[in-house]
């Protein structure tokens, strides 16, 4: 096409297109550019390692120089197809377009299409500048995002392999403590080591592994609250047992090696010793764990003051021996209302414990029947609040011992009589039922009607 | 070397068709635009389909184009019993000096402007006798062709109510028409101006427009407008985007168009286009001219499916739909003006 003013509208037209298209596509893949860099910075800030301005992140450039580009070529419009276009803008009624083929259209059609294209800048396609303003405000959204976020505000809470070892030495310190100090029955603190070393090589990648963990954590923080409060409460502790057989033993062995100890009392001394002290040890401890040893002990010290004679023992042994059984029965009598677990009030079946508390049952009610022991509320016992272990879940009241397949067994318990309590140790101990304080009330109104036992009368 | 009309020509074409315009417009009110169609069509020397109601003047508009031409006019009113022979003309025995020879007797085709009135109320094989009249402006009678005076117009009315006993044009027919051209009714203040200005409704009586060797004159100025290659291109993608069996049509053609309009669609939007531009004062056509014309030059051309037209569907919608669907400036352009 020869340089004529058509031929020059029709190239501004055909450049105008390229540089829309260009500015379109620098435009969009500004705007993406803009995105991606916005998470990614996002991303870097919220890790905490906020990137720096860097010369590099002119390579930024390149893809929205290329994408301008790419579409600036696809915009790009033949002379032809310009030609046409800029006909229609210009209202020019197919002047130009001739005027484009013919190159020559005659003096008076040369004045109209002069008068027409005096409206070419009005009539080229304006550039999108709207295009661009994603970008910038994209920009400044980041930036007050970023900064009311602070240099070091956000600290990720996603567990870390340094933090579960650190909380799995803290589990592996406790329980040896735990052990150390008692608190702890032997065979949970072997399962609950069993665990930890279970856990060990895990470093807790999975959040299970973190669910065990605070398992472990929370039953030993159960066992060291419990071990507390029965130290609060004044239940026999390892340790008072400890220093009952500790006295009795180097009372017995003073005893023996007293050479005016007659025959008699040598045998009853040795006798109840067991020997070596090995044989009184063992029945303490049973008499420990079964929350009687006090009045065991202070049966055995008037045992000897009442055979003090036979003994031949001094003044100054039968005051101290008369000392330890009053002691002894002081603090049996303290105990004795919170024998038992000692943890809340209970219903304890009849016969297990043989208290004087206990009442019928009512009628004859089948297998498993048994009497009922109401025994007073201890406050600040099972209903008291067990505060949480620090930072870790609630304490799980309930622990599973064991899995299998098939139907659990279960012991048979013979039948009793109609008001009869059977005996000790024939299912009697499943019958010890916790109560909720609301439901005690209900229960006990529930049986407050009820005849003695053996009457064969009472509500069903 | 092709070149464009000059300011003063083209004035000068126009000129003469706006007096055509006012002659046909004095004979019958209120229909510019049917009036303009036809001068269109007359001026790119094609035939026209008048089709509309009884009474709304179209046997008088080509009777009054007829007279404004200052052309030879017959009429033929299309019976059912009317025979190839009646219109064409047919050899008659003739006795000369003694000697009985047969003498070709010429029928009422051999006219510059022809009106078949009523033609879809003849036979098919006396429509097809128009066949060759209208395409090769000749009549063929025992093996003799005559070639038939020119110009050559027929300008044909049908009636689309009152189909008994008429015979629908073919497709054939039908495409050797420019124009197929449906009258409008009018408004109420044209047939005050009929009432008030016409007694028995007769319209005044029309003479020509045209000085001798001024409708040749016309003609050559409407060949001398130029067809820029956008447009024909955009014309060429029109009918290409009427064929259904192509992909990428618009869907009105994909669902309802079953046969496509011929080449000669193509031909008759570009010559009556040409001179569409002409009446509009221009040197050349516009996509504008294009649109004017192209529902009449290519609505009675596309074959409907048998579904679309117990639908309703009508040819101009489709074509309408064509025409907002093609763009008027296309890439393709480019690769087609090298």
């Amino acid at each position: 096409m020869p340089a004529t003013p058509v031929a020059d509208a029709v190239a501004a037209y055909a450049r105008r297109s390229a540089a829309v298209g260009f500015v379109a596509g620098a435009s969009r893949a500004t705007f993406a550019v803009g995105v991606v860099g916005a998470v990614g910075f996002l991303a870097l800030h919220l890790s905490g390692a906020p990137p720096r301005p860097h010369p590099a992140w002119a390579v930024a450039l390149v893809p929205v120089l290329g994408w301008g580009l790419w579409r600036a070529r696809g915009a790009r419009v033949p002379d032809a197809v310009a030609a046409g276009e800029l006909d229609r803008r210009l209202a020019a009624d197919g002047l130009l377009v001739s005027a484009a083929e013919l190159g020559e259209v005659g003096p008076d059609w040369h004045r109209q299409l002069q008068l027409k294209l005096a409206g070419l800048r009005a009539a080229l396609p304006p550039l999108p500048w709207v295009l661009w303003w994603p970008g910038p405000v994209l920009a400044v959204l980041l930036a007050a995002l970023l900064g009311s976020l602070g240099p070091t505000t956000v600290v990720s809470n996603a567990p870390t392999s340094g933090a579960f070892a650190a909380r799995l030495a803290d589990a592996q310190t406790l329980l040896q403590a735990a052990r150390l100090a008692g608190t702890m029955a032997p065979e949970l603190a072997e399962e609950l080591a069993g665990s930890l070393e279970r856990l060990a090589p895990m470093a807790g990648d999975a959040a299970f592994a973190w669910r065990e963990l605070d398992g472990v954590l929370a039953r030993i923080a159960r066992e060291q609250l419990l071990a507390r409060l029965d130290g609060e409460r004044g239940t026999p502790g390892a340790g008072d047992a400890s220093a009952a057989i500790a006295k009795v033993q180097e009372l017995g062995r003073s005893l023996l090696a007293d050479p005016a100890l007659s025959a008699a009392g040598r045998q009853l001394v040795e006798s109840m010793l067991g020997g070596a002290g090995g044989d009184l040890a063992a029945k303490l401890a049973e008499a420990q764990r079964s929350g009687e040893w006090a009045g065991r002990f202070a049966g055995l010290a008037d045992e000897l003051l009442q055979r003090a004679g036979e003994l031949g023992l001094e003044a100054r042994d039968l005051r101290e021996l008369g000392a330890f059984a009053d002691s002894l029965r002081e603090q049996g009598a303290r105990l004795r209302p919170a024998s038992g677990s000692g943890r809340g009030e209970r219903v304890v079946a009849g016969g297990a414990s043989g208290s004087p508390e206990v009442s019928g049952n009512g009628p004859g009610r089948g297998p498993g029947h048994v009497a009922r022991t109401w025994s007073e509320p201890v406050a600040g016992a099972a209903e008291q609040a067990l505060p949480l272990p620090p930072g870790g879940a609630g304490a799980q009241p309930w622990v599973p011992v064991g899995a299998g397949l098939g139907a659990p067994g279960v012991a048979p318990v013979a039948g009793t009589a109609s008001g009869v309590a059977p005996a000790a140790g024939r299912g009697g101990a499943s019958w010890q039922l916790q109560l909720a304080p609301h439901h005690r009330a209900v229960v006990q109104k529930f049986f407050a009607g009820e005849p003695a036992p053996g009457s064969g009368e009472g509500k069903r | 070397m092709t070149t464009m009309l000059s300011a003063s020509e083209v004035a000068h074409g126009k000129a003469l068709l706006a007096r055509l315009q006012q002659g046909c417009n004095e004979v019958l009110l209120g229909q510019q635009e049917l009036v303009d169609l036809c001068v269109i069509a007359l001026c790119a020397r094609g035939h026209v389909l008048l089709e509309g109601l009884p009474g709304l003047g179209k046997t008088e508009l080509v009777k009054a184009i007829g007279r404004l031409l200052g052309l030879q006019f017959r009429r033929v009113q299309f019976t059912p019993d009317l025979l190839p022979s009646d219109i064409t003309g047919g050899p008659i025995l003739q006795d000369k000096g003694g000697e009985r020879t047969f003498v070709f007797r010429p029928g009422p085709l051999f006219a510059n402007v022809v009106l078949a009135d009523e033609i879809n109320r003849s036979s098919p094989k006396t429509q097809s006798a128009l066949l060759e009249a209208m395409q090769e402006r000749s009549v063929t009678v025992l093996g003799e062709t005559h070639a038939l005076p020119r110009p050559f117009f027929v300008l044909a009315t049908q009636n689309p109510i009152e189909l008994e006993g008429t015979y629908p044009l073919p497709e054939a027919q039908l495409d050797r028409f420019l124009f197929k051209v449906e009258v409008p009714s009018v408004s109420a203040d044209v047939v005050l101006r009929i009432l008030t200005t016409r007694r028995r409704g007769e319209p005044p009586t029309a003479t020509s427009v045209f000085a001798p060797g001024e409708l040749d004159e016309l003609f050559r100025l409407v060949d001398g407008v130029f067809l820029p290659q956008a447009v024909a291109h955009w014309i060429a993608r029109l009918l290409a985007a009427c064929d259904p069996a192509r992909a990428g049509v618009p869907e009105p053609v994909r669902q309802h168009v079953r046969w496509p309009a011929s080449p000669r669609a193509a031909i008759a939007i570009a010559e009556s286009a040409r001179a569409a531009a002409l009446l509009a004062g221009r040197p050349n056509v516009d996509f504008a001219d294009v649109q004017r014309v192209a529902v009449a030059a290519l609505a009675h051309r596309l074959v409907l499916r048998h579904e679309a037209v117990v639908a309703g569907v009508r040819a101009r919608d489709v074509v309408a739909a064509v025409l907002g669907s093609v763009p008027m400036v296309d890439r393709s352009l480019a690769e087609a003006a090298r």
